[in-house]
């Protein structure tokens, strides 16, 4: 089944053409970024496909969970501003609603606190307008510079694809 | 990762105390410590308490070093009826 990710969405290049990691191989996620200060500032996505699946046929819980960290790290640093890596110390997950094979699932941050060394975010997971999963996390953020944020970085070349080869 | 590999260490404790399915209704997790490259990692359940319909699980997950992760999960219990419909 195709990604067929809604407009605005790109891929994220995990690891670009380093050695793979686990973000790299669980499977194709996409990022949107909207105007600061509304619900679309950060928005993560991601295509249930079967390999997502667990035996019952709706989307793994551990994926689910690891896109709801993602959202908390990546989408809770973008927020605040931080291109770091920042590791989650604590994660609390409601799994409210199963997501179906062909669903789009969309993740978005919601910052609820942060101070010198913490980052406190509410995660949320919805298929449409329903919700599936409720996380609550807290990530650390590190003294100094820190790791940079890894190499994942958005498939712009997808987008130049889309809109055409630039001239 | 880790947190999909002590959810199912987890279910799995269920499964093996109680005999019943379970799914999870809530997980809570702490990052206590990295899992480097070639560890071996592990998990432990217990089945904290439970009653007809949820139980209270309580997860380990660890490495030759030290603690990598502690949960707690809610699960609930599917009715022994229940057979979960496989894909074939």
């Amino acid at each position: 089944m195709d990604d067929n990710p809604p407009e605005g969405f790109l891929r994220i290049d995990f690891d670009r053409g380093g050695p793979i990691t686990f973000n790299g191989h669980i499977g194709n996620l996409y990022c949107k970024r909207g105007t600061k200060g509304t619900r679309e500032e950060f928005v993560l996505g991601l295509r249930v496909q079967q390999n997502m699946c667990n035996p019952a046929g709706s989307l793994h819980g551990g994926m689910m969970m690891t896109v709801a960290d993602l959202v908390g790290t990546m989408g809770g640093g973008a927020l605040v501003g931080l291109r770091k890596f920042l590791p989650t110390v604590s994660m609390t997950c409601d799994f409210v609603a199963p997501a179906r094979l062909g669903d789009w699932v969309e993740g978005r941050p919601e910052l609820v606190r942060q101070t010198r060394s913490l980052l406190f975010t509410n995660i949320y997971l919805t298929v449409g307008e329903e919700k599936i999963l409720r996380a609550s996390a807290i990530a650390k953020i590190p003294s100094g510079d820190g790791l940079a944020f890894g190499r994942a970085k958005l498939d712009r070349g997808a987008e130049v694809a889309v809109k055409g080869a630039p001239t | 990762m880790s947190a999909a590999f002590l959810d199912a260490a987890m279910g799995l404790a269920v499964w093996h105390t109680l005999q019943r399915r379970a799914v999870t209704l809530r997980l809570t997790l702490d990052y206590l410590g990295p899992g480097r490259v070639g560890d071996w990692l592990q998990a432990e359940g217990e089945v904290v308490s439970h009653d007809e319909h949820v139980a209270q699980v309580r997860g380990r997950l660890y490495g030759p070093r030290h603690d990598v992760l502690a949960g707690l999960g809610v699960f609930s219990l599917l009715s022994r009826q229940r057979s979960i419909q496989m894909r074939s």
